[in-house]
């Protein structure tokens, strides 16, 4: 399950183990985290093999449309020359989901393609692939079994893609899933490819309860194995249901520099 | 020095026992010596280049790394990239590889019917033909893989394997190197060609043919030395004192590298060897000074006394300057060098201190066979007839030496001037070797395996992301371009022109602005372009490859590109030219300045020490004379056989002289210990009749051993073993012509008066 996501699931509770099967899991977290409209700032911190640290910040809005389907921006605020640099997501129910790329400079909006989205976001460690809402069904899901994960006992459920179409757009064979049992809320995600080599590894901790049994974790820390490089996502502010206008997921919002308001 | 003779061969078992205790002394740290087969020690050492090639390292990162070379006519169908996907993934298992640039880590960014792609070239191995022709024409197309990472008819491609260890260290290299075999051996065959390159695959390569050139060479020389001790003395138990003084010196020498920690290097490997051959010429007059005593009818004890007084002075002085030769050598700047002269001089050293006690010790100790000793020995007609020769030579002088003098300096002053100095590593190895196949192939298909990179500089952060600095570096890759002895060069602008070109159409090669340039950054992988820029974009990186392999050529070329940044650059970058392979080449200044630097401290510590002999400074630089002719032979064979002046090479003069001026010194002891009253053509005549027969046989056998150095792996080893046998052979010829010649005349007579202790019942008429 990828970080942005992550951030949004759901927790239910949980009786036995042996009761429930891994998509039962699954759908629980996504219904059990589901808010109507958030807005997230978060410090992107870049370390490269050496140490190096480089900070980004970006907002993140999402929306969650009648029909279900959701609307994502993100923006960067920092530093000064990628300011106003933006992506928009689409989600769509029965095609991909469709991407924008927003580069000021040029004032242009450019279409991603989805036929892969295993490149790298932004300098990140997160793939567009990471950045998109997951669709549940994308994904065929094992319970593997339960496992204790820093004195907290998780679910460990393996996600590998449904069919063929989504099998060659990922740029993963399989992940697999440490859901914290008590909550329903992801805290750490490995990703392999289709050998099974192991490629990142996510953990997302700082976990927050922010009403009710919505939990959201204020720190994500995304250790990229094959490329020696490491990518933590603080959020430093969060906004939840505070209502955002449906024109901001818009062409002309972007095009008319009111998204950077 | 006779005194100290005379005291081993009358304590000859406490003798045995001193040196038995300290070759058991010596054992435990002669098994901690190591091999050292590593490019920092081609270097000069003090170089303050290194240290900006240093710092450059540590701005972009090591650029110490594996090559796997793949060739296939299929390389794009669906199988064999697949067999390349599963391949790289085992080879990035293995440890040390931090990451790996292939055709599967490069990404791939260009616009299709309206959208952009931002993705890896490959995700994954296409599954069917259709697919794999996709990828083929996205790879044709991609101007950061062009001759860096795949062939121009797309049949071959290169996986960069960079790697976390430290140039310095070299059996992890080694093993790595192993390590990497291990993991393609099960694609052998799957592929057309494949095989690794890079420097753990040569500091191996190195290592297995030093043991390889260990094993062979060894014995080799051995028995070489065998066969001539076995002809010279005629007997084979006489034969095996020289190999056991030799063993003995091997041992001590393997326990000083061992302490000092000097490692067995593609030069140092060769002291043993030269230790059989060089040290046994002392063992060889000795054993024949004692043998002729025995012959002239002297019991064991007079013969060995005999032995000494003749022989002493000569052993210690030719010991000596044949340790001179070698530890001239230390001089140099470079680590290989100065360690080769460090092991060899100490191994030459102790050679004659073994013989000085272990020869008199045995023969005082172990009965021999006094008939065989004592035939009495006619010379042969052959012998005859040359000595006749030598001797109306001595008649003619002027002629004489001027037929000599003359054509050698002319020789040598052709082949100074011809002579190129080289310090490539690649060539190192035979022309025929796979390293040097395996490099000519890469360099056909993609680009040549010698890199360097241009650093530039800024005070100001954020400056690369300046079109304007970035239109700079541009302007050299296109310098470069335009001169046409690169085969590529890289950069960040390759990675930013890629992006602006797939997206903007534009036919500009940069962005306009600093924040198109920040914005193209966001779609690139910072571990993707950390070669090639520093995080704050201070510092930018221009890596070249190119296969330039005359360091004569390259120096010239890279003075040329410096002259040009020079008159270029802006006022606001600092513009360098580095890289490790071009502080190798770099090298070859020292190596000039260490061969002249080298003949110089030889010949003026030969002269000094036989002025000293003599007691006479115009004896001591009048006898170097026909010692410096051969010099003059080496450098126009070296031009005409297209030798390069090479680490090795360059000790061959320096070291000839050495070996060269023992001949020298043990005829003018000779001459000098002749009676005042005895004419001079006389004493000169009695001179040469008597050492005549050693001085070949000890030349004969010195050659023999060097040329059987010509068979190791290393080219320069092949040809400095050559050039010393020239020297050694030309030096004979000196010392028959040109020294006799010399000693006749009137200039070099009043030193005869100079008297040599010598027992009575040992005087020679």
């Amino acid at each position: 399950m990828n970080y942005f996501c992550a951030l949004l699931l759901l927790a239910v509770p949980v009786s036995a183990l042996a009761e429930r099967s891994a998509r039962d899991i699954m759908d629980e977290q996504y219904d059990r985290h589901r808010v109507s409209n958030e807005t997230t700032h978060v410090s992107l911190t870049l370390i490269d093999r050496k140490g190096y640290e480089e900070v980004r910040t970006l907002r993140r809005l999402r929306s969650e449309q009648p029909d279900g389907l959701s609307r994502a921006l993100t923006v960067f605020d920092a530093p000064a020359d990628v300011k106003g640099t933006a992506l928009l997501t689409r989600e769509n129910k029965e095609k991909d989901n469709d991407q924008w790329l927003y580069l000021p400079s040029q004032r242009r909006m450019l279409r991603i393609a989805q036929s892969r989205r295993s490149g790298y976001f932004m300098g990140t460690d997160f793939t567009y692939e990471d950045m998109d809402p997951d669709n549940i069904d994308d994904y065929a899901y094992r319970l593997l079994g339960s496992e204790e994960l820093d004195g907290s006992v998780c679910y460990l459920i393996e996600a590998v893609p449904a069919d063929e179409k989504k099998e060659r757009s990922s740029g993963y064979g399989k992940r697999k899933l440490w859901i914290r049992q008590d909550i329903v809320f992801t805290v750490q995600i490995e990703y392999f490819d289709r050998k099974g080599r192991l490629l990142k590894r996510q953990k997302n901790t700082e976990l927050t309860n922010i009403r009710g049994d919505i939990w959201r974790a204020q720190r994500s820390f995304m250790d990229n194995t094959a490329k020696n490089h490491q990518t933590i996502a603080q959020v430093v502010q969060r906004d939840i249901d505070a209502g955002i206008p449906d024109e901001m997921f818009s062409e002309r919002s972007l095009r008319s520099g009111r998204y950077m308001n | 020095m006779h005194r100290l003779m005379q005291w081993f061969s009358q304590h000859s078992m406490l003798t045995l026992l001193l040196i038995g205790l300290l070759s058991i002394a010596a054992l435990f740290p002669a098994s901690r010596i190591r091999i050292g087969s590593s490019i920092d020690n081609l270097m000069i050492q003090d170089d303050p280049e290194r240290d900006y090639y240093q710092e450059t390292r540590a701005l972009f990162g090591s650029e110490l790394s594996a090559l796997i070379y793949i060739e296939d006519p299929e390389l794009f169908s669906p199988q064999k990239l697949s067999m390349l996907q599963d391949l790289i993934a085992d080879l990035e298992q293995v440890e040390h590889v931090q990451s790996s640039e292939s055709l599967f880590s490069a990404t791939d960014i260009y616009a299709e019917d309206g959208l952009f792609n931002v993705q890896p070239l490959i995700g994954w191995a296409p599954e069917t033909d259709e697919q794999a022709a996709q990828v083929l024409q996205r790879a044709a197309m991609h101007p950061l893989l062009k001759k860096q990472l795949l062939s121009a008819d797309c049949t071959a491609t290169l996986v960069n394997l960079r790697l976390d260890l430290e140039n310095g260290r070299i059996n992890p290299l080694r093993e790595l190197s192993r390590n990497i075999d291990t993991v393609l051996a099960p694609y052998t065959g799957r592929f057309s060609r494949l095989y690794q390159l890079g420097r753990p695959y040569i500091i191996n390569q190195q290592s297995v043919h030093i043991q390889r050139d260990q094993r062979t060479l060894l014995p080799l020389a051995t028995a070489v030395l065998l066969i001539m001790l076995a002809g010279i003395l005629a007997s084979f138990k006489g034969a095996v004192l020289p190999l056991l003084t030799s063993g003995i010196s091997i041992l001590w020498t393997f326990a000083f590298m061992g302490l000092l920690d000097l490692p067995l290097t593609i030069l140092s490997f060769m002291v043993p060897s030269l230790i059989i051959v060089i040290g046994s010429t002392e063992d060889i007059h000795l054993l024949a000074e004692y043998k002729a005593g025995r012959g002239d009818g002297l019991r064991r004890g007079p013969a060995i006394q005999r032995m000494i007084a003749r022989l002493a002075v000569a052993v210690l002085f030719t010991a000596l300057t044949t340790a001179a030769g070698f530890l001239s050598i230390t001089a140099s700047p470079m680590p290989i060098l100065h360690e080769f002269g460090l092991a060899a001089s100490f191994g030459l050293i102790a050679n004659p201190l073994v013989t000085i006690s272990l020869i008199p010790a045995c023969l005082a100790l172990f009965p021999d066979r006094p008939a065989r000793f004592s035939r009495p020995e006619k010379d042969s007609a052959l012998l005859q007839r040359l000595l006749n020769f030598l001797q109306r030579c001595r008649r003619r002088p002027g002629t004489t030496l001027a037929l000599a003098i003359i054509p050698c300096a002319a020789f040598g002053l052709y082949g100074a001037a011809r002579v190129e100095p080289d310090n490539n590593i690649i060539r190192f190895f035979k022309p025929d070797s796979p390293v040097v196949l395996k490099s000519d192939r890469l360099h056909a298909k993609l680009s040549g395996p010698d890199s360097f990179c241009i650093r530039i500089d800024s005070d100001e952060p954020g400056a690369f992301k300046d079109p304007e600095n970035l239109t700079y570096a541009l302007r050299l890759q296109h310098y470069l371009k335009e001169q046409g002895w690169t085969d590529c060069s890289i950069s960040l602008t390759d990675y930013l022109s890629y992006a602006h070109r797939s997206f903007s159409g534009s036919t500009n090669p940069l962005p306009a602005s600093a924040q198109g340039v920040a914005e193209y950054l966001l779609l690139l992988h910072r571990a993707d372009i950390e070669p090639y820029v520093t995080p704050s974009f201070q510092n930018l990186n221009i890596q070249v490859r190119h296969n330039v392999t005359s360091s004569r050529e390259l120096l010239a070329r890279i003075a040329d590109l410096r002259a040009y940044i020079r008159t270029t650059s802006p006022a606001n970058l600092q513009v360098g030219v580095t890289g490790e392979m071009l502080l190798v080449h770099k090298a070859v200044g020292a190596i000039v300045r260490g061969q002249l630097r080298g003949i110089l401290i030889i010949a003026v510590s030969t002269a000094v020490l036989l002025s000293l002999l003599f007691r006479n400074l115009r004896i001591g630089c009048i006898a170097l004379i026909p010692n410096l002719l051969p010099v003059g032979i080496q450098f126009g064979i070296m031009a005409l056989a297209g030798i390069p002046l090479n680490t090795a090479t360059s000790m061959a003069a320096a070291v000839g002289i050495g070996l060269a001026v023992d001949d020298t010194i043990h005829l003018l002891m000779r001459f000098y210990s002749q009676p005042p009253a005895l004419d001079p053509e006389t004493a000169v005549a009695r001179s040469v009749k008597h050492t005549i027969k050693p001085v070949i046989a000890t030349s004969m056998s010195l050659c023999l051993g060097f040329l059987v150095m010509r068979f190791s792996s290393f080219v320069p080893i092949g040809d400095f073993a050559l050039l010393s046998a020239v020297v050694l052979i030309t030096a004979l010829l000196a010392d028959l012509f040109v020294t006799p010649t010399l000693l006749s005349l009137r200039i070099m007579h009043p030193a005869r008066r100079m008297t040599l202790q010598q027992p009575r019942e040992t005087q020679t008429p």
